[in-house]
């Protein structure tokens, strides 16, 4: 038993507790997440005659388009990949290959770099 | 006819309509049925989509797929469906309308319905190697039942893109554990930032997410799966 298996069990878990839910046929009423307040805002400005207006062919996204999510947060990114080098993110196949292209595209950069300044000079 | 709760009624006073009374609805006035059942339920219903979604939809989102689900109601019930157990006929329509959202946020194209006893089959043959297996294996249902409540709390807390990373996983789970590799998962998070997701960079987030994930249940006090037994 090692700490290997121990994530994988954990993953394993949470993966089929998540799915959980779309696998049952009706919700244990006791179990639902609570609404945040945005939340409950959203619901109660939906009006008294919501079902009435969709009956009548009134629909309309409540989304803003342009409010589209933003997961690129470098500095969080660079934190992660610190965090993880710290602890010895553990290298398999696969990673292997992408530092070694992460390398070889460091190495061309710097080539081209020492070229330029070269020729500059 | 049986009379039906006045309709204002349960409008002003958000008063519950019990399954049997909405089946009552959905026999005798079809047409009404969808109103009764927002007026009635729509705080449940919501909760529902929320977890369902996984608190991975903004409140905006949440409310597309409530309008999504109400749509689908009032369209079904045009056609002739069977009244009895209107609210099964209601969390069918919300899960799927729910599954949609939750795979349209996550850009994933269609609904994969998971084998469920694929996937249960596989969290026990891990816990056979893993250190909390049989405490686990022989925990109290009430227990294991509060994971599944405390989870969707514990992933929407998490920094936005550990969130997205971490739903990603869970959601594409059976294909990267077969294959053991997480370049899918890295294409998949590319389709939602437009932009290059390196391998590298995702995986450490993954386990940046996972270690979150793992301390807040800690804290939480649950501690079933969370801590290490020698």
């Amino acid at each position: 038993m090692n700490k290997k298996s121990d994530e994988r069990a954990f993953e394993s878990i949470v993966a089929a507790s998540l799915r959980r839910v779309d696998w049952e046929d009706a919700p244990d009423p006791t179990a639902l997440p609570e609404l945040n307040e945005s939340e409950m805002s959203v619901l109660e400005a939906l009006g008294i005659d919501f079902i009435e207006r969709l009956k009548a062919g009134d629909t309309e996204s409540f989304v803003d388009e342009s409010s589209e999510i933003h997961v690129d947060d470098t500095e969080a990114v660079k934190r992660e990949l610190a965090f993880s080098l710290d602890r010895s993110v553990e290298v398999d196949d696969e990673l292997k290959v992408e530092l070694e292209r992460k390398e070889q595209e460091l190495i061309e950069r710097r080539k081209r770099q020492d070229e330029k300044n070269d020729s500059g000079a | 006819m049986t009379a039906l709760p006045h309709k204002s009624a349960s409008m002003d006073s958000q008063h519950l309509l019990s399954d049997e009374e909405l089946d009552e609805y959905l026999r005798e006035d079809p047409d009404e049925f969808v109103g009764a059942v927002y007026h009635s339920r729509k705080m449940q219903i919501m909760r529902y989509l929320k977890s369902v979604t996984r608190g991975i939809l903004s409140a905006d989102e949440l409310a597309d797929v409530f309008q999504e689900t109400m749509l689908s109601l009032i369209r079904l019930c045009k056609k002739a469906v069977d009244p009895k157990n209107s609210m099964r006929l209601v969390w069918d329509v919300a899960k799927k309308r729910a599954i949609d959202g939750r795979r349209k946020k996550l850009k994933l194209s269609s609904r994969v319905l998971s084998n469920q006893e694929v996937l249960e089959a596989n969290a026990l043959a891990d816990l056979d190697g893993a250190s909390f297996g049989i405490r686990w294996k022989y925990a109290d249902p009430a227990e294991k039942a509060e994971l599944d409540a405390c989870l969707i709390d514990v992933i929407s807390s998490l920094p936005e893109r550990q969130r997205i990373i971490s739903q990603l996983f869970f959601e594409m789970y059976e294909e990267l554990r077969e294959r053991d590799k997480y370049r899918p998962l890295a294409d998949a998070l590319s389709r939602i930032t437009g932009k290059h997701e390196d391998v590298v960079t995702v995986k450490s987030s993954l386990q940046a997410a996972m270690g979150r994930i793992r301390s807040e249940l800690r804290r939480r006090g649950f501690k079933l799966i969370t801590e290490h037994t020698r």
